[in-house]
């Protein structure tokens, strides 16, 4: 392309051409901040698990605040890394997670604090439900229905009993990040 | 009557990267370069123009460690674009009557 004069329909064209490169496409690797999340915690999730159970010592909970601390500057990184533009779909998702971060820790801050586990339940229907929410905004049902699913699944925790409720924890992660994180890569590569 | 068309977006480069900045909220200098196919001088020439008339703001950062340019449409390049459209639109009523 050139700094050269064009004709009035060429303009046209070249407008709807740019606008359609651009539009509903995803960043490649845009799952990999899902991944990360999904991958470690499901990790925390079992080792905290395992803690607990061996030692019957609810404090290892507190392990919980490491993983945003491990994870939000990795994800930070690889975001700045992959991103060579922002979509207004791109800053819908990235503030919807935000939000999403902060109210998981308080939720997860009032868990340790009056030492039960009831606050698993709202974790997990936000969670479901931002992973829902996020499907829907880039439009890939699969990521809707995994979301769905997560929200389903998230009242059983009322009915478990102690830290095996972080087992079904782990199957929500697998739900509302590792699922859809593995879909979204596979969609930016077919549509990059 | 026809409505005079914009000289600093009636070119093809130029009218490339606001019809590309339009659609996104933030581009990089590389995925511009990529998306128009024009050289990296001229793209930059080009670039500053429309920074220069305040259509553009560009910003300066890093990847990492890489250097890296961030172009985005002002409000000002929004209005010009509309008003761009605008008097295409005339010209190609007329054509097609």
């Amino acid at each position: 392309m050139e700094d050269r004069k064009i004709t009035e329909k060429e303009s046209l064209e070249l407008i709807s051409q740019m606008i359609r490169n651009t539009q509903n496409k995803l960043a490649e690797n845009s799952g990999r901040p899902f991944l990360l999340f999904g991958y470690l915690s499901v990790a925390f999730a079992i080792v905290i698990w395992c803690l607990i159970h061996a030692t019957a010592d609810w404090r290892w909970g507190y392990l919980w605040f490491v993983l945003p601390a491990i994870a939000w500057p990795i994800v930070a990184r690889i975001y700045n890394r992959m991103r060579n533009k922002t979509t207004y779909i791109d800053r819908v998702v990235k503030y919807i997670w935000i939000l999403m971060g902060i109210t998981i820790i308080i939720a997860c801050g009032f868990t340790l604090i009056f030492h039960d586990m009831e606050s698993l339940f709202f974790t997990s229907l936000l969670l479901g439900m931002c992973t829902a929410l996020t499907g829907l905004v880039v439009k890939i049902k699969p990521v809707v229905i995994a979301g769905a699913i997560a929200m389903a699944l998230s009242p059983v925790v009322l009915w478990m009993q102690g830290e095996n409720r972080l087992l079904l924890l782990s199957l929500v992660f697998v739900l509302v990040f590792v699922i859809p994180g593995h879909i979204l890569n596979h969609k930016s590569k077919n549509n990059a | 009557m026809f409505k005079e068309l914009n000289p600093l977006l009636h070119s093809e480069l130029r009218l490339a990267i606001m019809s590309l900045l339009l659609s996104v909220e933030d581009a990089d200098f590389v995925y511009i370069r990529e998306q128009t196919g024009a050289t990296a001088g001229n793209l930059s020439v080009q670039i500053d123009k429309l920074s220069k008339a305040g259509y553009i703001e560009v910003e300066k950062t890093y990847k990492g460690k890489i250097p890296c340019t961030l172009c985005k449409i002002t409000p000002e390049g929004v209005k010009a674009f509309e008003e761009y459209v605008e008097a295409l639109k005339s010209y190609i009523r007329f054509t097609d009557n």
